[in-house]
């Protein structure tokens, strides 16, 4: 309560063009519990609920604004230098497509500051995890990374519901890559249907630098994901991929932008949507070339399977270029269910409604075939299971 | 009894009428090609028997040792023994060859029953070293970014795994080159036996040099207009479709 009354938090104007088709509303915080520390033995309770890699190099687990026992970092990640902290001071702003009150929100207020800094030439084995648990209140976190010269680190960022109540979170993420390294990063969003959340994230990639961020949306209600990726060097090479399931009552509403402020650089964004009955995704794209950025390989994709007639997908692809030799491309597309693809499939025995469900898991499998790390991606398609079987 | 036996179907789309009064009998046992030109309706009438609901059946029946099978689903159709090999595989992305050709033989089992996955693969792997598909195929998306040969390939392992009664081909040669023929013919004759009958869809009599049918019929907008050995093959390479328009048809009509 404290925290809300010293820093309100201003909603954007639903005529907002920024905000346009989203439930602004929605994102009231007036009506929200106070945040209350949680006792020992729920903090207990999540961070063994939290086990959701085999092998990390070190993990934190946050329960609200807390943290639900002492960050962990394997004593050779240690050995090498890399940092898994809290942070006191709050991190860097950063543009954001429409969200800003929401960043400063989350900066002024966020008390659960992780910062991850992996030094030059070190190359992490294993994963870094991060769990992120929602309980009553407004959960805050903010994550912020930098990895040195050729460097190595793979990122999981899962966030997720403690119960059932009703909850909110406003996060925010910043990634710097540094030259030459390597980042893969995933996040995972699956909270209970009462969550509203805006999520903002900054990635920027030096040169030479290769970073992906792969976002799974499964479980929420009415969620805001923001993504400015930027190659700042040349040769910088960054991908950012998505995929959201929509059903009854859910929004997840995406922005993105992609800016190259370096020449030879090179992003790749697809999107995909499956939206249930009631479901509602909104994804808006832009594509941003700064003259100097000369040899830009740019490329957007947004894809929508409606899998019931109730569903709406909206799409806003966006292109500008101020460099002259570029390639560029972007485009949506929504569609349902193919017919032949059924046809071929029910002729060899398969039943209408597995055939449907196969079709549907496959749409899904581009995207989780890309984490790459086997038990997080069986973890991730037994949360889409359990999330159509409701 | 023991036959695909089609009686007098008549098929249209729209306005258009494809098949008129097509008759014709594959006896188990027997392997049969059926030739005709370009849009005559072979794979109308090969979808047709799968199931495919977009074509209006007027009138007809087709029987499955006995059993009608017009009017049913494509799911029943194919438990109840009938498989098609599509003159073009769709791709479906996401689902592996392994777990397609699993759902298809799982969704044949009763309640009670469970697939041995270790027996389902070796014979798996069998059927993929007699079709010589690379083992590394098994993993990858159904027919995605397949070359033409290779998704004709990818038919037959579906076929060889379901072990139909009945096996309709549609142009399982166009596209191949001789070597991919070879190994596709070889797929299919081994598949030959007695509890089994076939139709092959093709215009080439060359796929008829490698599966030697039992008889072949011609067909000519949307009927059987001639039959007979495997001769008729090689007289129709030899006179060409217009023999088909302009002396079969006409002494048909
Ligand atoms: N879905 C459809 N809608 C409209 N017309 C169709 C459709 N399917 C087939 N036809 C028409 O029906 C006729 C028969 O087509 P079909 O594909 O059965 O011929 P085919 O004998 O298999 O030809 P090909 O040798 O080229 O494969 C053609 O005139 C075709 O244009
Ligand atoms: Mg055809």
């Amino acid at each position: 309560m404290k925290l809300m009354d010293e820093n309100p938090l201003n909603l954007p104007s639903a005529s907002d063009p920024d905000w346009r088709f989203a439930s602004v509303r929605k994102y009231r915080l007036d009506a929200v519990q106070p945040t209350v520390d949680l006792p020992e033995d729920a903090l207990q309770d999540l961070a063994e609920r939290s086990r959701f890699l085999d092998d990390t190099s070190g993990h934190a687990i946050l329960a609200g604004n807390q943290l639900s026992a002492p960050i962990h970092l394997q004593d050779s990640a240690i050995n090498l230098g890399v940092s898994l902290d809290l942070s006191e001071t709050p991190c860097e702003m950063f543009p954001t497509l429409g969200g800003q009150q929401f960043l400063d929100y989350n900066s002024t207020n966020s008390r659960t500051s992780i910062c991850l800094n992996v030094p030059d030439n070190v190359e992490l084995q294993s994963p870094i995890l991060l769990v992120h648990w929602n309980d009553t209140g407004v959960a805050l976190p903010q994550v912020q990374v930098k990895t040195g010269k050729y460097s190595k680190l793979c990122l999981v960022e899962i966030y997720l519901s403690a119960d059932s109540t009703p909850g909110h979170n406003i996060a925010s993420t910043q990634v710097q890559a540094g030259e030459g390294s390597h980042v893969s990063r995933v996040v995972v969003r699956n909270w209970n249907p009462h969550t509203t959340a805006v999520h903002l994230e900054k990635l920027s990639a030096q040169r030479d630098a290769l970073l992906r961020s792969i976002n799974i949306n499964i479980g929420g209600g009415t969620i805001r994901q923001e993504s400015v990726i930027s190659a700042e060097g040349q040769g910088a090479d960054l991908r950012l991929h998505s995929l959201s399931v929509s059903g009854e009552d859910q929004e997840f509403d995406q922005r993105t932008l992609q800016t190259h402020q370096a020449p030879n650089s090179r992003s790749d964004l697809l999107f995909k949507n499956a939206l249930m009955a009631g479901g509602r995704t909104i994804f808006s794209g832009m594509i941003r070339v700064s003259p100097e950025a000369q040899y830009t390989d740019a490329y957007q994709t947004n894809r929508n399977l409606l899998l019931d007639p109730s569903a709406e997908a909206n799409s806003l692809p966006g292109l500008e270029i101020l460099a002259n030799d570029v390639k560029c491309s972007h485009g949506a597309t929504s569609g349902q269910i193919d017919d032949e693809q059924l046809f071929y499939m029910r002729s060899r025995g398969i039943t209408e409604q597995l055939a449907r469900q196969l079709l549907v898991f496959g749409f899904f499998e581009e995207i989780i075939s890309k984490i790459h790390l086997p038990d997080l991606e069986n973890k991730v398609r037994g949360w889409i299971e359990e999330r159509f079987k409701t | 009894m023991d036959s695909l036996h089609i009686e007098k179907l008549n098929v249209s789309i729209g306005e258009k009428s494809i098949l008129n009064d097509f008759t014709l009998t594959v006896p188990k046992g027997e392997v049969h090609a059926l030739m005709g030109p370009n849009g005559t309706g072979k794979s109308t009438l090969a979808k047709v028997l799968a199931g495919h609901q977009d074509y209006h059946t007027d009138s007809g029946s087709v029987l499955l040792d006995g059993k009608e099978i017009l009017g049913k689903e494509p799911d029943e159709i194919s438990h109840a023994g009938l498989f098609l090999a599509f003159q073009y595989p769709l791709e479906i992305p996401g689902v592996s060859i392994a777990n397609f050709i699993r759902a298809a033989i799982e969704s044949r089992l009763g309640a009670e029953e469970s697939l041995d996955a270790p027996a389902y693969y070796r014979r798996l792997y069998e059927k993929m070293d007699l079709l010589q598909i690379d083992r590394k195929f098994t993993s990858r998306s159904l027919n995605e970014g397949f070359s033409g040969g290779e998704k004709k390939r990818a038919e037959i392992l579906q076929m060889a795994m379901l072990e139909p009664t009945y096996c309709i081909l549609d142009e399982t040669d166009s596209g191949l080159d001789i070597d991919a023929l070879k190994v596709v013919s070889n797929g299919v004759n081994f598949m030959r036996s007695n509890e089994r009958g076939s139709l092959i869809i093709t215009h080439y009599q060359r796929l008829l040099d490698y599966i030697v049918p039992d008889v072949v019929h011609v067909m000519w907008d949307g009927r059987i207009v001639k039959s007979g050995g495997k001769g008729l093959a090689l007289e129709l390479e030899e006179k060409g479709y217009d023999w088909v328009k302009d002396e079969l048809a006409v002494a048909c009509s």
